[in-house]
């Protein structure tokens, strides 16, 4: 069984950040997370661990509508990148819009699109989805 | 007296004989004569002249051989009266010498000769012949007159069925007063009439006659038949189709007009081109086609016009400007094409115009509403997309952030928890107020007015000033004094407003910051720019989305993503569009278009 190191979370909304922190700590979601604002950011910091081989995420916890780069320019500019290691997607996003998911779906980084508030089940979902691969 | 003499008995006997004869003695006196004869009728031969006629020379001879004893005769040719006349001498007594002298009206010869050669070329045009030779009693019918008449070979006509082949009553009354006419006073007839022929088929008919005359008796009547049953039907249909011609230019509600060859002169117009117009038909007949054109189209017509003429052009078909008589343009469509004589030559020009104004006008009413539901509908698509999201964005803040408040103890967190809810409740409100927005920008044509662009940069200015002075932001109004701008006066103010204080916020702090406005008139539009020197936008990667919908692109604490698209809706619905130009690190241009005037000069409707 192996559970998520480090997730990464991608959100503008500090509400939603707080919300999500609070449950991954409830259902010992992973050992430890990062948190980025908005796409350019979650992007320089990774290309950075990259580079410098520190601890890469398991998972990425992308939010779709944030400023100077959305989720969207985030997914087009991730997958120019090999990460080292299989960095899992999962979109969360308010958007209930049947395009907004159809979209997300055809990247294939993506493994699947959540559509907020998020809740505990969800999140133990994706948790033990991860835990049963391999 | 033993014996009467044969001469004594002839000399009583021609006194009552039908013909015209008379007997005279050596010196030409008149000794008997038939009632037909004409006393006068020698002297015509007999008078000694100086120089003797060719006829009195003839008579001489003919006369001088019958004294001879010789039987002789000579002709009188009168081809003014289209008749001949024999005249036959005989002696009938030597002693004292006595001649008789008949005259004989004669059937000529050289009348067959040429009947027969009218018969062939009668047969080509169908027209028959017939003469009546009141004289004979006898009655001629050509081939063509029998075939006209439908008879039978072996069909002798005479005068009476003749009349009675004419249709009974108003035909055959015509015809009997004509020709009585005719024979009373010498005019010749001409008629078409209608015939029932011997097979009782109706056949049309054109008759000609005339009675000739002999001393003032008619001796004759002749004339010609002609089958125009072909020609009468064809000319009531051709009539038929003409009158259809008529009323359909009369009555069409597409101007049609018959224009002259040179000088291309009205010659017939309809009622339809007389009413786009606004004259009648005396005061348009005669006047120059190409004149009714708008002024700057008039001569490029008239150009068009000759070579249609020179067969250049095929026809001239399109849609142009007319000019009505109370100096309305119009737009028309205009079809033109060249109607040509037998010769091939071109006789006049016909033209059909129709008044599209009304057309065009609705066309490009509908759309001009295309175009603004299609702008509405983008704007629904955002809107049902901001519901969708950003509603949800902060109702899920707020369903998530109540269900933990349900289960939480610790007073601390409960307050953070709290005041989170509050803000996510601030935000809930802030996005329905940006929504009303977005939804509320639409307006009527009538709410646009002509502005002075300066004054609305200056307004705007002085509503920043606050900002200006704490940012020690400088703007240059470099609008010319009365330049003006089609706009609704509240959009102008906001997008001006959205552009000068995005400009304040994104300025580069490392500067001395302004801003420039300028404008000019391009082709009746009033095109502001406003430039500043501020931060610039990565256009490549957000050229496209620069106008979009809570789109941010700068890491700043003020932006809602909202600014940029307002102004651009607003441009929009007035008709007008918006530009961006810029550079990181060096400043943005953003290009305004708006019209100068209301240039449909409806305002109002």
């Amino acid at each position: 069984m192996k559970k998520i190191k480090l997730a990464c979370l991608v959100d503008d909304d500090p509400i939603v950040v707080f919300g999500l922190k609070k449950m991954m700590k409830l259902v010992k979601f992973c050992e430890n997370f990062l948190v980025y604002s908005n796409g350019q950011e979650a992007l320089n910091a990774l290309t950075a661990i990259f580079k410098t081989g520190d601890e890469i995420p398991d998972l990425i916890l992308l939010d779709l509508n944030m400023p100077v780069m959305d989720g969207w320019e985030f997914l087009e500019a991730f997958t120019k990148y090999d990460p080292p290691k299989k960095i899992t997607i999962y979109i969360l996003t308010s958007s209930i819009d049947p395009r907004d998911q159809e979209r997300a779906l055809q990247f294939s980084s993506v493994s699947n699109y959540v559509v907020k508030p998020v809740t505990l089940e969800q999140l133990e979902a994706i948790r033990d989805t991860f835990s049963d691969e391999d | 007296m033993a014996a009467v003499k044969t001469s004594q008995i002839l000399i009583e006997a021609i006194r009552e004989m039908p013909g015209v004869f008379a007997i005279v003695d050596k010196e030409l006196a008149l000794i008997s004569k038939s009632k037909e004869w004409d006393a006068g009728l020698l002297s015509n031969f007999s008078t000694v002249t100086e120089d003797m006629t060719k006829l009195q020379l003839k008579f001489k001879t003919a006369f001088e051989k019958a004294i001879q004893g010789e039987n002789s005769y000579f002709i009188q040719n009168i081809p003014q009266k289209q008749v001949r006349y024999k005249y036959k001498f005989s002696r009938i007594d030597p002693e004292p010498c006595l001649i008789l002298i008949q005259q004989v009206l004669l059937t000529r010869p050289q009348d067959y000769r040429k009947e027969l050669l009218l018969q062939e070329t009668n047969k080509v045009a169908e027209i028959g012949f017939w003469e009546y030779n009141s004289v004979t009693g006898k009655i001629y019918w050509s081939e063509v007159t029998r075939k006209i008449h439908e008879v039978p070979e072996d069909f002798v006509p005479n005068l009476e069925t003749g009349v009675s082949f004419y249709k009974e009553g108003e035909n055959r009354e015509r015809i009997s007063r004509a020709v009585q006419n005719g024979v009373e006073t010498g005019e010749p007839w001409n008629g078409d009439y209608t015939i029932i022929t011997h097979k009782g088929r109706e056949v049309h008919v054109n008759a000609r006659g005339k009675a000739e005359f002999e001393n003032g008796k008619c001796v004759r009547l002749l004339g010609t038949f002609q089958d125009i049953t072909e020609r009468t039907e064809r000319n009531i249909r051709l009539k038929k189709s003409e009158e259809q011609f008529r009323l359909a230019f009369e009555n069409s509600p597409i101007g049609f007009l018959i224009i002259s060859v040179d000088g291309f002169h009205l010659l017939r117009c309809n009622r339809a081109f007389q009413n786009l117009i606004g004259l009648g038909e005396k005061e348009l007949v005669n006047k120059k086609f190409t004149d009714f054109f708008a002024p700057e189209e008039a001569n490029r017509y008239y150009l068009n016009f000759l070579k249609l003429i020179d067969g250049k052009l095929a026809e001239i078909r399109g849609e142009h400007f007319l000019r009505n008589t109370n100096g309305v343009i119009l737009t028309c469509s205009v079809f033109a094409s060249v109607i040509y004589d037998p010769d091939a030559k071109p006789k006049e020009i016909i033209v059909q115009i129709q008044d599209v104004t009304e057309l065009r006008r609705k066309s490009q009413e509908i759309d001009r509403f295309v175009e603004v539901t299609t702008e509405q509908n983008t704007r629904l698509i955002n809107f049902a997309h901001i519901v969708s999201h950003n509603l949800r964005s902060h109702t899920s803040n707020i369903a998530m952030l109540l269900n933990f408040l349900k289960e939480e103890k610790d007073l601390d967190e409960r307050e953070l928890q709290l005041d989170m809810l509050n803000q996510a409740s601030d935000m809930l409100t802030e996005t329905i107020k940006h929504l009303n927005e977005v939804v509320s920008v639409d307006i009527d044509i009538k709410d646009k007015e002509e502005l002075v662009l300066k004054d609305f940069v200056k307004n705007t200015e002085r509503s920043l000033r606050g900002l200006l002075v704490n940012a020690n932001f400088k703007i240059y109004n470099y609008v010319p004094e009365d330049l003006k701008v089609y706009a609704v006066p509240a959009y102008l103010e906001s997008v001006l407003l959205n552009l000068f204080s995005n400009s304040i916020k994104y300025r580069d702090p490392r500067k001395k910051s302004w801003l420039q406005v300028t404008a000019e008139t391009v082709n009746g539009y009033t095109v502001i720019s406003v430039s500043d020197n501020g931060l610039g936008i990565n256009m490549e990667r957000y050229g496209d989305r620069i106008f979009g919908l809570y789109k941010t692109f700068h890491e700043h604490s003020e932006a809602r993503g909202l600014g940029l698209y307002m102004t651009q809706s607003q441009i929009q619905v007035m008709g007008g569009s918006i530009d961006v130009k810029s550079k990181v690190g060096e400043g943005t241009t953003f290009i305004i278009k708006l019209h100068e005037k209301d240039k449909t000069g409806m305002s109002g409707r």
